[in-house]
């Protein structure tokens, strides 16, 4: 990695490329941590921490070629981890019953989809957010989570229902 | 309706982003707070050694071994990941890590049956003991089933009921977290795996809860069951079965049965 000191501020190689990605990547990313939270004054905070803690460990990951996988990571778990602890972190089986509904959601400015995916519990909204919104795998969807592959299919079917119970969607 | 593009449509934009520099500024703060404290952790850990006291984990091996030392870049932007993600974790080997930060009271590996690594551990890290029952998964991901330490005495009394606990709820269809199960109703009775003998239901300060004596992990054991919710059960009481009870007695003893329920 390249360094140098130039009128006394130290600019290197990791900054230019974390800026690079911030730039690019920053708005898509906070989306993501809307959708799973559904505030946007949390939504900055979530994706606050997780730049931080990516700009920290970004010659590892950069390394790795994930950057957008941490931060969506990072944004997720710390999401769940505000609810969870001190009790619950990461994976468990069966979540429903220790994972609390949310609060009823604002609907201001929200669509009724939107709104409807805020209710769900939030370890069934996140998967449904990464399932179905960002596309991912259910294996990708397990590690970013914690979970077993099995409970992510449980938490996207029982989620899915519930959205359609109130809507009619296609298959994803 | 398409899930994925009315999703789209409806999340929006938000308000205004900040500009990429002060991320910048942000990350750099911390880097340079993590640094400050890497150089202070490696005096901390000089001094523990001196002094002999209790030690701080270092990758598998012993249950109680030297701290770690300070290391080239690599091995300690290892060790915050495990920071970051509550002091331990495995890595993609199945290789228990532990942050130098965190303190390892107790650890038993091999708690759960299965080709995967497996430990429970009693640990204290960030100010909070807790306890873990972990098995490695597949890329890098592991389960945790953790509880505050001494939190709920009447449901835990202490680690090695916790591990008990946590163990039989694993090996039971309806695990639905430590000591917590969620059981179809046969009959009025919980569906439990491996159940022989049951009794219930029995009543004690108007709870009522149900008896079992159950094959697990190869041994006899009694189990007490209390209702949570609809399908929702608490694991109350779990203790190997001696040769020189039965179930009745057990749950008389334990006050449960005072008027002789019938048994099936």
């Amino acid at each position: 990695m390249a360094a140098h000191r130039g009128g006394g501020i130290l600019t290197s190689e990791r900054d230019d490329e974390f800026t690079a990605f911030v730039a690019g990547r920053q708005a898509r990313l906070r989306r993501v941590a809307y959708a799973v939270c559904g505030d946007w004054d949390r939504a900055e905070d979530l994706l606050q921490t997780a730049l931080t803690k990516l700009y920290v460990a970004w010659p590892r990951v950069c390394r790795d070629g994930r950057e957008d996988a941490y931060v969506r990571q990072i944004i997720v778990r710390t999401n769940l981890d505000e609810v969870r602890r001190p009790w619950w972190r990461r994976e468990r089986a069966g979540l429903d019953g220790i994972d609390p509904p949310a609060p009823a959601p604002d609907l201001d400015a929200r669509g009724d989809l939107f709104a409807a995916l805020q209710s769900l519990p939030r370890m069934q909204r996140s998967v449904v957010v990464l399932r179905y919104w960002l596309g991912l795998s259910v294996a990708e969807t397990a590690a970013d989570l914690r979970i077993s592959e099995g409970t992510v299919k449980s938490h996207a079917h029982r989620g899915l229902e519930r959205l359609r119970s109130e809507f009619v969607i296609q298959d994803p | 309706m398409d899930l994925r593009e009315q999703l789209e449509r409806e999340i929006g934009d938000g308000p205004p982003l900040p500009p990429p520099e002060t991320r910048l500024r942000a990350g750099r703060r911390a880097l340079r707070r993590r640094r400050a404290l890497v150089v202070v952790a490696a005096a901390g850990a000089a001094a523990l050694i001196g002094a002999g006291a209790p030690l701080v984990l270092a990758q598998g091996g012993p249950t109680r071994g030297p701290a770690p030392v300070d290391t080239p870049t690599v091995e300690r932007e290892e060790w915050d990941r495990w920071a970051e993600n509550g002091g331990f974790g495995f890595d993609l080997g199945g290789h228990l890590r532990f942050s130098r930060d965190a303190v390892v009271h107790e650890r038993r590996d091999g708690v759960l049956p299965g080709p995967r690594a497996s430990t429970a551990l009693d640990l204290t890290f960030d100010g909070s003991r807790t306890w873990h029952v972990i098995r490695h998964g597949r890329n890098g991901t592991w389960f945790d089933m953790p509880v505050v330490a001494g939190h709920e005495p009447d449901l835990y009394r202490d680690f090695d009921d916790y591990v008990a606990k946590v163990v039989f709820s694993l090996e039971q269809s309806g695990s639905d977290g430590p000591g917590h199960l969620r059981l179809e109703t046969v009959g009025g009775m919980p569906s439990l795996d491996g159940a022989g003998t049951s009794i219930g239901p029995v009543v004690q300060d108007g709870q009522r809860a149900f008896g079992f004596e159950v094959e697990s992990g190869g041994e006899a054991r009694f189990v007490l069951l209390r209702p949570l919710a609809a399908d929702e059960w608490r694991v109350e009481r779990l203790e190997a079965a001696s040769s020189a009870t039965d179930l009745a007695s057990w749950l008389r003893n334990l006050g449960w049965l005072p008027t002789g329920e019938e048994a099936s």
